[in-house]
C-alpha cells in the first residue's frame, strides 16, 4: 500500500517534472510570460535601449532555465547581429549576416552542435559558450526586421518550444519599449540643444542690440545736437568735429550690418561658395598691400612668405579670411612688432598661418575670441572693429570644409592658424614672386652683394642684368629696359640718389619701379624721391620677393590705375580714397596742394582729382600747374568743386580739365564710373 | 589712462555752497570716448539752468568709478553698464553700503535694450535707466528729475 502510494507520488512527481500536463504548463508560462513583461514594462525606467534588452536577455535565462540566451536582431544601420546576450560574454567574432540568421531560424529545432555541420550562428554561439543545444526562435518585431531568441543549453532543455515562443513574442513588446527609451533620450538630447540654441540666439540679440545701438547712439546723439546750433542763412553752424563722428560711426554700423549678414548667410547655409583653385601668392599679396599702410602707420613688420601654389576656395571669401586675420593681427600688435604670413601643404589642403608678435591670448580666452562680440584687449583698441572678425571668418572657413586654430600664450604673441582642404597645386611658376621674363637690373658695386641678390632672384624666374657703376646702371636700363631697378646708394662714380634722379627725369624710364637697398636707413628720403621701396641691408629675401611681385607682376597683369586725389578736407578725402580703392584704384590722397604738385613730378598717375577751392593756391593755378609738369602732360584731371564755376573760370580750365563734377551725394559714383572708362580704354600712359 | 580723467575739478571745496544753486558735479563712467563725447556735448550745449556748467569727471572704467567716488561728492553718476573691468552695475552695491557720504541718484545709460538686462538694472537698485541711442532731451529731462529739486 505504501509502496503503491509512493510509486503513484513518484509517477506525478515525474510528470509533473518532465511532462507536465498542458494546464499546468499555460498556467506557469502564463506566469513567466507575466513576470517577464513586468519587469521590463515597469521596472526599466527610461534607459538606453540596449539596457532594455539585456534585462530582457537576463529575464528570458532566468525564466527559462536556458544556460546561456542571446538576441540577434538585423540591425539596420550596423554589421552585427547581437542585441544583448545573458550567461555569456558578447560575442566578438566575425559579424554576421541576416541570412546567417535566417537560415538558423530555418533549422529545424534545436539544432545540436559538433555533428560537422558548416559554421553557423548556432555553432558558432555554442563554441563560444560551450553548449551543445541551440534553439533559436523568432521574435517578431514591430519594425518586421528578422530578429531571434537563441536559447543555448549543455543539455537537453524541457523548455517546450510554446513557451519559448511566448517569451519570443514578448521580444515584440521590448523592442517597443526600446524604442520609447530610445526616442525619449532623444527627445531629450533635442530639447536640451534647442534651450543651449535659444540662449546663444539670445545672447547673440542681446549683444548685436547692443553693439548696433552704440553707433547709433553717436548718429542720433550727435544730430539731434546739430539740429540745435545756432543757424546762419539756413544752415547749422556745427563743430566739425561732430560731423566726423557721425560719418566714422555709420561706416562702423554699416561694417556690423555687413558681417552680421555674412554671419547669417552662413548659418542659414545660403553662402554660395564659388570655389576656385586660385593663386594663394596673388590673393596674400593682394591683402598685404592694402594693409601695409596701417602695418606702416605702427611702424610693423609685414613678412610674407607663401609657396607658389594654388588653393581651392572662394576668391571673395577668401579675401575676407586674409583680410580679417591680417588686420587683426596688425590691430593688436603693439608699434614695432612684427606680422608673418606663412603658408605650406598639410595633408590634403593647405595650411596659412597668421602670426604676430602681439600681447597674446591667455589659454582661458583662445576659444572665446571666435565668439561674437567677444574682444580682448584695450577698449580704446575696440572701436576699431565690429567684433565679429573672427567670428565670420571661422564660419567661412568652416563653410570651406576647413578649420581654424589659434595658438598663443601671454607675452609670446598669436598664431592663427587656417586649414582648407582641397587639392593644392604647384602654380606653373615656382616662388612667390616668380615672374619668368621680367627683367631686372641691379646697379651695385660689391659683386658679393650682387650674387646674393641673384640667389635669391633667379629661382623666382627674374633675368637679372647688373651693373657696378651708376652710369653703367642708366646705360643698361635704357638698352635692357627693366621691369624693375635695384640701386644701391653707395657706387663709386655717382651718389645713389642722382641715379635715381636721373631715372626719374627720363621719360623712358620714369616708370620703372626703382627699390634701393642700403646700409643707411633713409627711407623716408627715398620714400620722398618716390622710390618703391627702401631695403636695408641685411636684405630679408621674402620680403624683396613680395614687395618685387606687388610691383613688376601686379603691374604687368592688371595694373590697378593710380589716382591722385587732392582735396583740401579730410575726410572727404578718406571717404573718396576708401570708395575709389574699393573699385581697386590705387589711391594717392593729399590735402597739401604743394605735396600734390611734389607728387606729380615724381610719380605717374592715371587719373589725377583736384577740389577747385584749395586753401593755399588760387584756384586755376594748381590746376595749370598740374598740367605743366612733364610727367602729368598726358593725365587727365577731373576737378570737383562744391561751387557753380564761372564762365571765366571754366574757359581758364578749358583743355586742361576732361571733367567738373559738382560735389554731391553722387560723386562717388560718378567718379567710379569715369575711372571705369578710362580703364576699359588704353590710356597713352600705359606701357607696352 | 589709470587715473579718472577729472575735466573739470570736482567740486570738493564748495561743499558749502546751495546745492541748488551750484552747478551739479557729475560723475560719467563710460568706457567709449565718442559716447563720453556725446555725452560731454550733451551737458555744454543745454539751456537747462539746473545742468547747465555741470562739473563733470571722467572715469573710463569702474575702479577709475571708485576712485573718483572716494574722492569726491557727486550730485549724479551717469553709468555705462558694459565696462571692460565688469558690468557698471557692480558699482551700485558699493554704493549703498556707504554710509560716509550721501548716496547720489544713479542713471543707467545702457545699449543692452532687452527685458532682463533692464530688470538686472533694476534690481541692482538704479534710479533711472536710459537706452541707448538717446538724445538731448531724453538724458536732460530724466536728470532733472533726479537732481535736488529747487525749493519752491
Amino acid at each position: 500500500m505504501l509502496s503503491r502510494g509512493v510509486a503513484l507520488a513518484a509517477a506525478v512527481g515525474y510528470v509533473l517534472a518532465f511532462l507536465p500536463p498542458a494546464w499546468l504548463r499555460r498556467m506557469w508560462s502564463g506566469y513567466a510570460a507575466y513576470a517577464a513583461s513586468r519587469e521590463l514594462l515597469y521596472n526599466t525606467g527610461v534607459q538606453a535601449p540596449q539596457a532594455v534588452w539585456y534585462q530582457y536577455a537576463a529575464a528570458v535565462r532566468r525564466l527559462s532555465g536556458a544556460d546561456q540566451v542571446v538576441v540577434l536582431a538585423a540591425a539596420v544601420d550596423e554589421p552585427g547581429l547581437e542585441l544583448a546576450v545573458a550567461g555569456m560574454e558578447p560575442w566578438g567574432g566575425q559579424p554576421l549576416t541576416e541570412a546567417d540568421l535566417r537560415a538558423v531560424l530555418a533549422a529545424p529545432q534545436p539544432v545540436t552542435v559538433g555533428h560537422g555541420q558548416r559554421l553557423s550562428i548556432a555553432e558558432c554561439y555554442a563554441r563560444h559558450c560551450g553548449g551543445r543545444y541551440v534553439r533559436a526562435i523568432a521574435v517578431p518585431l514591430p519594425s518586421n526586421q528578422t530578429a531571434a531568441l537563441l536559447f543555448i543549453n549543455r543539455y537537453r532543455s524541457l523548455f517546450a518550444e510554446d513557451d519559448a515562443r511566448l517569451l519570443a513574442d514578448l521580444g515584440g513588446q521590448v523592442a517597443i519599449v526600446a524604442e520609447r527609451n530610445h526616442l525619449t533620450t532623444r527627445l531629450e538630447e533635442s530639447v536640451a540643444a534647442l534651450a543651449a540654441a535659444s540662449q546663444a540666439k539670445t545672447d547673440f540679440l542681446a549683444s548685436m542690440s547692443h553693439e548696433l545701438r552704440t553707433p547709433l547712439n553717436a548718429i542720433i546723439g550727435f544730430s539731434d545736437l546739430m539740429q540745435s546750433e545756432p543757424q546762419q542763412d539756413g544752415s547749422h553752424l556745427v563743430p566739425a568735429e561732430w560731423v566726423h563722428t557721425v560719418l566714422t560711426s555709420g561706416q562702423h554700423l554699416l561694417r556690423l550690418i555687413n558681417d552680421i549678414l555674412d554671419i547669417a548667410k552662413v548659418e542659414a547655409g545660403r553662402l554660395d561658395l564659388n570655389r576656385q583653385d586660385l593663386a594663394l601668392s596673388a590673393a596674400v599679396v593682394d591683402i598685404t598691400a592694402a594693409l601695409r599702410p596701417l602695418a606702416d602707420r605702427k611702424n610693423l613688420r609685414l613678412d610674407v612668405s607663401v609657396p607658389g601654389v594654388t588653393v581651392s576656395a572662394d576668391p571673395i571669401r577668401l579675401r575676407q579670411i586674409l583680410d580679417n586675420l591680417l588686420s587683426n593681427a596688425i590691430k593688436f600688435t603693439p608699434e614695432g612688432g612684427g606680422v608673418t604670413v606663412e603658408a605650406h601643404r598639410d595633408g590634403d589642403g593647405l595650411l596659412l598661418s597668421v602670426r604676430d608678435t602681439g600681447p597674446g591670448i591667455a589659454q582661458a580666452d583662445q576659444e572665446r575670441i571666435f565668439d561674437e562680440f567677444w574682444q580682448t584687449g584695450d577698449p580704446a583698441a575696440r572701436a576699431g572693429g565690429t567684433g565679429l572678425g573672427l567670428a565670420l571668418t571661422r564660419r567661412l572657413v568652416q563653410a570651406h570644409g576647413g578649420e581654424i586654430r589659434v595658438e598663443s600664450a601671454p607675452g609670446e604673441g598669436t598664431a592663427l592658424r587656417v586649414w582648407l582642404p582641397g587639392p593644392v597645386n604647384d602654380l606653373p611658376l615656382p616662388d612667390v614672386a616668380a615672374a619668368p621674363g621680367r627683367g631686372l637690373l641691379i646697379i651695385e658695386d660689391d659683386p658679393h652683394a650682387v650674387q646674393l641678390l641673384r640667389t635669391y632672384l633667379e629661382p623666382a624666374g627674374y633675368t637679372i642684368s647688373d651693373a657696378a657703376t651708376g652710369s653703367a646702371g642708366l646705360a643698361a636700363a635704357r638698352t635692357h629696359r627693366p621691369d624693375a631697378i635695384l640701386l644701391d646708394l653707395h657706387l663709386p662714380d655717382m651718389d645713389g640718389w642722382q641715379v635715381l634722379h636721373s631715372i626719374r627725369a627720363d621719360p623712358a624710364l620714369r616708370e620703372i619701379p626703382v627699390f634701393i637697398v642700403s646700409v643707411i636707413d633713409e627711407r623716408r628720403a627715398g620714400q620722398a624721391v618716390g622710390a618703391a621701396d627702401y631695403f636695408i641691408k641685411p636684405i630679408n629675401r621674402s620680403r624683396l620677393l613680395a614687395r618685387l611681385a606687388e610691383h613688376v607682376i601686379a603691374d604687368a597683369t592688371a595694373r590697378a590705375p593710380r589716382v591722385l586725389l587732392i582735396d583740401g578736407d579730410p575726410h572727404w578725402l578718406t571717404l573718396v580714397a576708401a570708395d575709389l580703392q574699393g573699385v581697386g584704384a590705387h589711391v594717392t590722397a593729399v590735402n597739401d596742394p604743394a605735396r600734390a604738385l611734389e607728387l606729380a613730378r615724381s610719380q605717374t598717375f592715371d587719373l589725377v582729382v583736384t577740389d577747385m577751392a584749395m586753401p593755399t593756391v588760387n584756384d586755376c593755378d594748381l590746376v595749370a600747374s598740374l598740367c605743366d609738369q612733364p610727367a602729368a602732360v598726358d593725365v587727365p584731371v577731373l576737378v570737383i568743386t562744391a561751387h557753380r564755376l564761372d564762365n571765366a573760370t571754366l574757359s581758364r580750365l578749358d583743355g586742361k580739365v576732361v571733367t567738373v563734377l559738382t560735389k554731391d551725394s553722387n560723386t562717388c559714383e560718378q567718379l567710379r564710373a569715369f575711372l571705369a572708362e578710362l580703364t576699359a580704354a588704353p590710356t597713352p600712359t600705359t606701357g607696352p | 589712462m589709470n587715473t579718472a580723467a577729472a575735466t573739470t575739478p570736482p567740486a570738493g571745496d564748495n561743499e558749502k555752497t546751495d546745492p541748488l544753486t551750484r552747478p551739479p558735479r557729475i560723475l560719467l563712467v563710460e568706457d567709449q570716448d565718442i559716447n563720453r563725447a556725446l555725452v560731454h556735448a550733451i551737458l555744454q550745449r543745454t539751456q537747462e539752468p539746473r545742468i547747465r556748467g555741470a562739473h563733470v569727471t571722467e572715469a573710463h572704467n569702474l575702479s577709475q568709478a571708485r576712485a573718483a567716488l572716494a574722492n569726491a561728492d557727486f550730485d549724479l553718476i551717469l553709468l555705462d553698464v558694459q565696462l571692460p573691468d565688469g558690468s557698471g552695475l557692480t558699482l551700485l552695491n558699493g554704493l549703498a553700503d556707504r554710509t560716509d557720504r550721501p548716496r547720489p541718484p544713479v542713471l543707467v545709460l545702457t545699449g543692452g535694450a532687452l527685458p532682463q538686462q533692464h530688470a538686472a538694472a533694476e534690481q541692482a537698485g538704479c534710479d533711472g535707466i536710459l537706452d541707448k541711442p538717446f538724445v538731448a532731451a531724453d538724458l536732460i529731462s530724466l536728470a532733472l528729475r533726479h537732481l535736488p529739486a529747487p525749493s519752491g
